[in-house]
């Protein structure tokens, strides 16, 4: 169930793009489940980042907080459609959508602009200064069928932010971005968040997110496995080194090799071992596997990142 | 609002080559028959087919097309209520096809010597036709579920209201098909070009008015269910998800 928020001043927060969900599940057609009791409140003004493999349900949910779907089960509440000046209330940007191919990309973003409720020089000023943050100032007057997948994407973004939504909701928003532009995407969006706009980005540029997000929640098979602040996350595995060891030759009973604070996690290849004595291990475990008779090929070392802890979390990678 | 119309006739100009054969084609259509041998009511029934199929099929196909690419999802998404962006769409539509068309028209009324005033009649009378005729192909695009079929439902559209136009049979006076015939939006269309040749008047033009009028509130309150046959589309959209 969907409950449309509402434009009244007496409830700024619905007003101004609060989104609560309360079990929210949905499976498309009589397939599977591809959401299950999904939880999730974002506050006035919060950026937050879902994150997950390919499948775990990201560009789903994006879906339904953009009411392009409905969820099958659960209490969906969003914004008003639109504000009571007219302006719609939603951006949205997912990461392909058809465009007007034989219009400018200026064109374009004006019509989608004025759809929204922009007039006149506001429209046309609120475009071109988005496409010149984005890269796409030399591209305006260009028909959108001769831009790369990079400017049709870049030119999404334009389509999404111009009318300054309420909810900002872009899925996978830096493909497709070189850096000078990521880090306009992420001053622009720090900019909506200080201004009160809400924005939830759906991405895998895990090294970006801290930059960018309030909160991170992580998404796994169709659930919210975790949510928080990068560092009540990072925090909330404990502070642990991960050592992955190639080896040429294995020595037997591995665990009783390393002292206490090397534990191994995985006696694969690589050997992967975990401990809470930070880089000082290393060179312990390394040690302890030569005097063993071990012979080493490689030894890399990871200080706990997000990528880890939500490996740590769902037993799987997060390819980033 | 505007911006739709805009856009629709921007597009339509961007792409000059498809505008000019647009506009030829029927011209040729027209030349061809208007100074042939062939007689008034077979090459009024003609026109009005050629007419009928500019504005139904020309109306239906892109708007399926535009449906199957999502991008009447993203218009309505974007803020441009359903029943609205057809309407103007179609509305847009008509002025592109009377622009096309008139060239046609006039060739027929210059090979048949017609009067400055069964010239205007005329025009008015293509002026609703396309109208009423783009509003039937988006209809069409509506119940059909591909682009193939489209076509075949448009052009079924096309043949059937010619039809009841009077174009392929004169009725007899009391029969169902004369009752028809005075209901159709394309009555007067038809009559009309008959008096461009041989100067009768045309009747039907109360009829036309009221479909021109009756079938945008029709489009209008079945905007969000034509857009979600279309493509899909969320709230503030359709419920056809």
């Amino acid at each position: 169930m969907v409950v449309a928020g509402t434009s009244d001043p007496k409830e700024p927060g619905r007003a101004q793009g609060v989104v609560r969900a309360r079990g929210v599940g949905y499976r498309y057609g009589d397939g599977p489940a591809v959401l299950s009791e999904v939880d999730l409140d974002v506050g006035v003004g919060e950026i937050v980042a879902l994150v997950g493999p390919c499948g775990a349900g990201k560009s789903t949910l994006m879906r339904l907080l953009a009411s392009e779907l409905a969820p099958s089960s659960g209490l969906l509440e969003l914004p008003a459609r639109r504000s009571s000046a007219g302006r719609l209330m939603l951006g949205y940007a997912p990461p392909d959508d058809p465009h007007l191919e034989t219009l400018s990309g200026r064109d374009n973003a004006l019509f989608f602009a004025r759809a929204a409720g922009l007039r006149g020089t506001e429209a046309s000023g609120a475009v071109d200064e988005l496409m010149g943050l984005l890269g796409l100032a030399g591209d305006a007057q260009r028909p959108v069928a001769d831009y790369d997948s990079g400017a049709r994407r870049r030119l999404l973004l334009v389509e999404a932010l111009a009318h300054r939504p309420a909810l900002t909701l872009l899925d996978e928003p830096f493909l497709g971005l070189r850096q000078p532009e990521r880090e306009a995407l992420i001053h622009i969006l720090r900019v909506r968040s200080a201004q009160r706009g809400t924005v939830v980005v759906a991405s895998s540029k895990l090294p970006l997110l801290p930059e960018l997000a309030d909160r991170i929640l992580f998404m796994h098979e169709g659930r919210v496995v975790r949510g928080g602040r990068v560092a009540e996350l990072l925090s909330s595995v404990g502070p642990a080194t991960r050592i992955e060891i190639q080896l040429e030759r294995r020595p037997q009973h591995l665990e009783a090799r390393f002292r206490p604070g090397i534990t191994v996690i995985s006696h694969g290849d690589p050997l992967v071992l975990e401990s809470t004595r930070g880089q000082a291990a290393v060179g312990e475990a390394c040690s302890a596997l030569i005097a063993a008779g071990a012979v080493i090929r490689s030894v890399t070392v990871r200080e706990t990142d997000l990528a880890e802890v939500f490996r740590r979390v769902t037993g799987a990678e997060l390819a980033s | 609002m505007t911006a739709v119309w805009g856009i629709e006739w921007r597009m339509a100009l961007n792409d000059r080559r498809h505008f000019v054969l647009s506009a030829l084609v029927p011209l040729a259509i027209a030349a061809a028959v208007a100074t042939g041998v062939a007689a008034p009511r077979p090459a009024a029934a003609l026109y009005v087919v050629v007419f009928l199929t500019f504005s139904i099929l020309g109306a239906a196909l892109p708007l399926r097309w535009d449906g199957e690419r999502g991008i009447v999802r993203r218009v309505v998404r974007g803020g441009v209520p359903a029943g609205r962006y057809v309407i103007l769409r179609a509305g847009a539509g008509a002025t592109i096809d009377l622009v096309q068309l008139t060239p046609a028209l006039l060739v027929v009324a210059l090979a048949g010597g017609a009067s400055p005033r069964a010239v205007v009649v005329a025009l008015a009378a293509l002026a609703l036709s396309v109208w009423i005729g783009g509003l039937l192909g988006v209809l069409a695009a509506a119940v059909s579920r591909s682009l193939a079929e489209t076509g075949l439902v448009a052009a079924l559209a096309v043949l059937l209201f010619a039809h009841s136009a009077g174009a392929f049979e004169a009725a007899d006076a009391g029969s169902l098909l004369a009752w028809i015939e005075a209901l159709s939006p394309f009555r007067v269309l038809h009559e009309a070009m008959l008096d461009l040749t041989v100067g009768v008047t045309p009747n039907g033009l109360v009829a036309a008015l009221l479909w021109a009028v009756l079938l945008p509130s029709l489009v209008w309150v079945l905007g969000d269910r034509i857009a979600s046959s279309l493509g899909r589309v969320g709230r503030g959209g359709l419920a056809g998800v």
